[in-house]
């Protein structure tokens, strides 16, 4: 069946699939691939890593069939796996390899910013994203990157929204003044 | 901001204090420090209602705000392009034949696709030939089959009914 679901809300996509119309999985994969999978990227180093886990967070948010489209948004069910998912493997990661590693590549000098990169170039939006404590970076990749509203974060992280709203601020603050002076490291 | 880290009341943003910005904005019913304590939400489309008026407000008359809600746009815009990429072809591939799995169609699904696949000219006029083509055939299979049965009892040799060539020969019928 060749239907057009490209207007189609995440949630009405999900119940699609759910009736075993495939196409409804392209719309959704394309909606979604490029920002979860850099999302993905932004936590884990590691691109084979990586990968397999965006194939995983991907197919079990897909199958799932305790998330109900009525009762909230896909793309915060999706991300809530992804940062569970995430966060898990960074756990397995730091207790097989220890810290020291991480420590090493944050603490190397790095070369200074030249002087002709653009403000807003990807190495210098990096560069200072790295820069934020761990905290800080999900709450901005969880904004910027899942589109998850305030609410949306504070259950997420089961804390008030008005402490989301006021950790958010910090950490926006934080990464533009990163942002302009250049990362700790330069 | 309050001490709870909320945000300023709205209130606060309403009140006229224009502390650094112009006094032009301010008459406009938001100040310059109250337009700065909301841009952040404002970028993250965070406002209620009311509060986005009053910022699209704001900015669209004081040149200060305005260029400096562009910058955190812009910085924020970066956010996301310096982190969203595109996985390779291959992983949709495998997640598309894992989700397959689960969610293919069903053969009721299938069956349906098939009923409400367009049926050319030439199909109808077929489909209504069919129940023609099965009264013809029942109208003259019978008379067929009685004659053929007959056909066939009529055609074997009398001498070779009952015949079994393992049965052994009687004296009386043994070659003299
Ligand atoms: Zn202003």
């Amino acid at each position: 069946m060749s239907t057009d679901h490209s207007r189609c809300a995440d949630e009405e996509l999900v119940r699609i699939l759910r009736g075993g119309d495939l196409t409804a999985f392209d719309v959704l994969y394309d909606r979604y691939d490029r920002r979860l999978f850099g999302y993905v990227r932004r936590l884990i180093k590691d691109p084979c890593a990586a990968e397999d886990l965006f194939q995983e967070i991907f197919v079990t948010v897909l199958r799932d069939r305790t998330y109900e489209p009525d009762r909230g948004r896909f793309a915060a069910w999706l991300f809530m796996v992804a940062r569970n998912r995430c966060l898990a493997e960074l756990r397995q990661r730091r207790t097989r390899e220890g810290l020291a590693e991480e420590v090493r590549a944050r603490w190397q000098p790095k070369a200074p910013p030249s002087p002709e990169r653009a403000v807003g170039d990807a190495s210098r939006v990096q560069a200072a994203m790295s820069a934020l404590p761990d905290g800080q970076r999900q709450l901005i990749l969880l904004k910027q990157i899942g589109e998850l509203t305030y609410r949306e974060i504070a259950t997420l992280l089961g804390v008030a929204e008005g402490t989301i709203k006021s950790r958010l601020h910090a950490a926006t603050v934080a990464f533009r003044r990163l942002l302009s002076e250049g990362s700790p490291e330069t | 901001m309050n001490p709870e880290g909320q945000g300023p009341t709205r209130r606060d943003l309403l009140a006229h204090s224009p502390d650094r910005g112009d006094g032009a904005a301010a008459s406009r019913g938001l100040s310059c420090s109250a337009c700065d304590a909301l841009m952040i939400d404002h970028a993250y489309g965070e406002t209620g209602d009311d509060d986005r008026v009053a910022v699209a407000r704001h900015l669209a008359t004081c040149s200060t705000c305005a260029l400096a809600f562009c910058r955190l746009k812009a910085d924020l815009d970066g956010v996301l392009e310096a982190t969203v990429m595109a996985p390779p072809g291959a992983l949709r591939r495998r997640i598309r034949a894992e989700v397959a799995k689960s969610f293919g169609p069903r053969w009721t699904t299938r069956l349906l696709d098939l009923w409400r696949r367009p049926v050319p000219a030439y199909g109808v006029v077929f489909a209504s030939l069919i129940p023609v083509m099965i009264w013809v055939a029942a109208t003259f299979r019978p008379a067929t089959e009685a004659v053929s049965v007959e056909v066939s009892r009529d055609s074997r040799p009398p001498a070779l009914i009952d015949y079994d060539s393992m049965v052994p020969l009687l004296p009386e019928d043994l070659p003299i």
